[in-house]
């Protein structure tokens, strides 16, 4: 859902050895190489360079990481498709379903494909989980669409990234949902007192549509409660909503239980949800979140500044509104627990700069004052005494203190100063679970990371040679060493292209033991993709 | 002096001009587009991508953006971050604790290093003077973070005598051990440099005469020796002040102070140049105005030196 940029001290001198590594590997037109990009703002030089090592290991090529000093400039290379090596897909899901990590980046002309990946095949099993009835069915049609994937590999799965966390001895009951986010309403603090968390100064103002950033999203999740939400497991229940129904999977009609108010008493209506989502839509808003709303009618000419308001959207009374979308699709109400589609109060319109700093939300939480954000210090919340929900505050408050590195975040939880700490730094990977100072959690999260092979690129064309190709290079890999030797095993091996805590999920997926570690066959295929087209491999 | 201290202040602004003028060039030459990277993994949507553009004067060319630029700063507006706040408040709350952080991390350096270079140049070949050499070496050679982490470790995890980070509110005590730290640096060329000045100077000809006046050797040693010697390291010390704090980005970093090298440095990986460029402004400010005070310094130190 959310993305982060972990600030490492070693950027600045990572950033000059990138400049030389790029002219070091822009030489040597005659050869054929092959690199994946990566951007070394978030620490992601080292898994690259092993990957590579062994790729050119075992199949006897050349092969580099190329490094982007800033996460910008690799994202904008790959969104205007100037990209001309593999890159770097790091991947969590907007809401916990299997096909949240497929449809938005393996579908044809999908929002997040850059890869320009398109097999017809993959995109029919995706059209019939978008309308299967029940669950079960859902997840067998998701198997055999990743089938098709582990035969094509757009991208090359590498692994699932554990949550690492640590807390203090102070604090109990910390547990971690499949968002990669502490439940922290269940923590509990001996001898009382608000939960320090870890937390990162906002990016953007905290209303839901502007905010797409761990800092602020961790926040307002606590703020705000959706139509549905999400149990820790993943599953999607009713919050706000008293009933989502459709007879055909396109309109939906929406009904809002009775008595929800939010934290300064003012009551939760149809319209709190309409407004807020039109607004996010509309393109002059400049909403970061906006394209969470492209499944509803009137996306479009939102978008391009034609209408106010997202012609899909009906209020039929205080308390039903219905949603019309452009796509009939079954799984439509597991959306709607996303941050994106939170509601808004009436007031929050009157001055959305002065509301996004002193935001009053419908969730477990509020602003403990009209100033408890502190810029660069942090945000204290306490519990919504109006908050009419089944979250249960078990503390007397949360207050997410603002780190600018996570290393001095991992001290302060040694010397005692902060409760929960979310995310271990890089350097103290090694050994955290056996550091006598801290409670550590290390168990399998949501993050998917892969690296992408775009369609465009020469030798790796969706054909037999680029097939063969992306096989060889998957199967050059080896998972197991990588995941142990440079991320202390807080990394688990993929088997698919989701994530074990998505409901559904499963290891048996046909064709996947192609992202087995196996040099033999990884040779072979290589071999036979040059008996198609050669490969320069130079002296 | 009126008069010189005013042309320097005029002399001033082509600097500012020229500096704001080639960090935009930077800016604006650095690969990537800042606005597509708040977007992070998930899609850009083209009509947001333009809006944001043209909110922040990035569709113009980087003249118009640093002639933009200039407009606002001279009604101290100097625009917004990318999060939305104006950059004077992101400003007027880190440079604070910044400057705090360089003056306590100046005077660290300036009364050990200036006593410890004394002693030392006084004794020279001593005991107390190699072991000065030897420290002042290795204070140099070993990067500022081993010594940062390190004390962290050690005095604030361990023995529980410093906190061992900073956070938002930045008060005396919780910065007496990064200012120790971003100091030591200093530190040592402050004691080499008094130490090598007061050796140069004890065997000069005024102090030659103060000692065949009959002066005591306090007063020949604080007035004639000391006073001489300080010339070159007040010029250092000047010109650190504003290198402390342009430098402080580990130091801050390992501490979580939340200062101006911090901001710095997370504006440049962010590419916002409205950030950017104010930051530097306000740095080269610093530079100029702390080089104004050493150059007036140099009148009260040495009677021959004069402005008009």
């Amino acid at each position: 859902m959310q993305f982060s940029r972990p600030m490492r001290l070693t950027g600045i001198a990572l950033a000059a050895a990138c400049t030389l590594a790029l002219s070091a590997c822009s030489g040597g037109e005659e050869t054929d190489s092959f690199q994946i990009a990566v951007n070394t703002d978030g620490g992601h030089q080292a898994w690259s360079d092993a990957v590579t090592n062994q790729i050119s290991n075992t199949l006897g090529i050349k092969s580099t990481t190329k490094a982007y000093s800033s996460f910008d400039e690799l994202r904008t290379d790959i969104t205007e498709r100037t990209i001309k090596t593999a890159f770097r897909t790091g991947w969590q899901p907007d809401y916990p379903s299997i096909y949240n990590y497929l449809q938005p980046i393996y579908f044809t002309n999908a929002g997040s494909n850059d890869g320009d990946y398109s097999n017809e095949d993959f995109d029919d099993f995706m059209r019939q989980v978008s309308a299967a009835q029940d669950p079960e069915d859902a997840y067998t049609l998701q198997a055999q669409g990743q089938a098709v994937l582990m035969q094509d590999l757009p991208a090359i799965p590498l692994w699932y990234q554990n949550i690492s966390a640590v807390y203090s001895k102070k604090v109990d009951n910390v547990e971690f949902n499949w968002q990669n986010q502490p439940e922290y309403a269940g923590i509990t603090k001996s001898g009382g007192g608000a939960i320090l968390t870890h937390g990162t100064q906002p990016q953007n103002p905290l209303v839901p549509t502007a905010t797409n950033e761990v800092g602020g999203g961790n926040v307002i999740d606590q703020m705000f409660e959706g139509l549905v939400r999400y149990k820790a497991d993943g599953e999607a229940v009713n919050a706000v909503a008293d009933s989502i129904t459709s007879n055909d999977n396109k309109i939906w009609t929406v009904k809002i239980k009775d008595g929800q108010q939010f934290s300064d008493g003012s009551p939760v209506t149809a319209n709190s949800f309409v407004k807020a989502w039109n607004y996010g839509a509309v393109g002059k808003n400049a909403q970061l979140n906006s394209y969470f709303f492209y499944p509803i009618v009137g996306f479009n000419d939102a978008q391009e500044d034609k209408s106010d308001e997202l012609s899909g959207l009906k209020v039929v009374d205080d308390h039903t509104f219905t949603i019309e979308l452009e796509q009939a699709e079954a799984s439509f109400p597991a959306r709607l627990g996303y941050s994106a589609f939170y509601p808004l109060p009436e007031k929050a319109f009157d001055d959305l700069e002065a509301y996004g700093h002193a935001p009053i939300g419908n969730g477990p939480y509020k602003m403990a004052s009209d100033d408890a954000w502190e810029d660069d210090v942090q945000i204290s919340l306490v519990a919504n005494d109006n908050y009419k929900g089944d979250v249960k505050v078990k503390n007397d408050g949360l207050t997410f203190k603002f780190y600018t590195s996570l290393d001095a975040a991992y001290t302060d939880v040694q010397a005692g100063n902060l409760d929960v700490l979310e995310q271990v730094p890089e350097g103290s990977l090694k050994g955290f679970t056996t550091d006598a100072k801290v409670n550590a959690i290390s168990e399998p999260g949501s993050v998917f990371q892969s690296f992408t092979i775009p369609v465009t690129l020469e030798h790796f064309g969706m054909d037999e040679e680029g097939r063969l190709r992306r096989a060889a290079i998957s199967m050059a890999i080896d998972r197991e060493a990588i995941t142990e030797k440079v991320f202390h095993g807080t990394r688990t091996p993929a088997a698919d292209f989701s994530s074990p805590l998505m409901p559904g999920w499963t290891d048996q997926i046909d064709g996947n033991d192609v992202l087995q570690y196996n040099p033999e066959k990884a040779k072979e295929l290589w071999a036979k993709a040059n008996e198609i087209s050669e490969w320069k491999t130079g002296k | 002096m009126w008069w010189y201290v005013g042309k320097r202040i005029l002399q001033t602004i082509p600097v500012i001009l020229g500096a704001t003028f080639l960090i935009y060039a930077l800016v604006f030459l650095r690969p990537g587009d800042p606005i597509v990277g708040l977007f992070g993994d998930k899609p850009v949507s083209d009509a947001v991508r333009a809006q944001l553009e043209a909110q922040y004067n990035l569709d113009k060319p980087f003249v118009v953006q640093w002639l933009l630029f200039l407009k606002g700063a001279l009604t101290l507006d100097f625009g917004l971050s990318y999060s939305g706040r104006p950059v004077i408040d992101i400003i007027a709350q880190t440079f604070p604790v910044t400057i705090k952080l360089a003056l306590m991390a100046l005077v660290v350096e300036m009364v050990l290093g200036v006593v410890a270079g004394t002693i030392a140049g006084l004794r020279r070949g001593g005991l107390f003077d190699s072991t000065m050499l030897v420290t002042s070496l290795l204070v140099i050679a070993v990067p500022i973070f081993v010594f940062g982490f390190l004390f962290q470790l050690l005095f604030g995890v361990k023995l529980g005598w410093f906190p061992p980070t900073v956070g938002g509110d930045a008060s005396f005590r919780d910065l007496i051990m990064p200012a120790f730290v971003l100091g030591l640096v200093s530190f040592a060329y402050v004691l080499r440099l008094t130490r090598t000045s007061v050796i140069e100077n004890l065997t000069a000809d005024h102090v030659r005469t103060a000692r065949a006046k009959g002066l005591g050797e306090g007063t020949v040693v604080r007035r004639h020796i000391l006073r001489n010697s300080l010339i070159p390291v007040v010029t250092f010390l000047g010109a650190d002040l504003g290198a402390l704090m342009a430098g402080a980005v580990v130091t801050e970093g390992i501490f979580n102070v939340h200062g101006v090298g911090n901001l710095a440095y997370t504006a440049i990986l962010k590419g916002e140049s409205p950030t950017i460029v104010s930051v530097i402004t306000v740095m080269v400010l610093v530079y100029v105005v702390m080089s104004l005070l050493v150059d007036l310094l140099y009148a009260a130190l040495d009677p021959r030196i004069r402005y008009a």
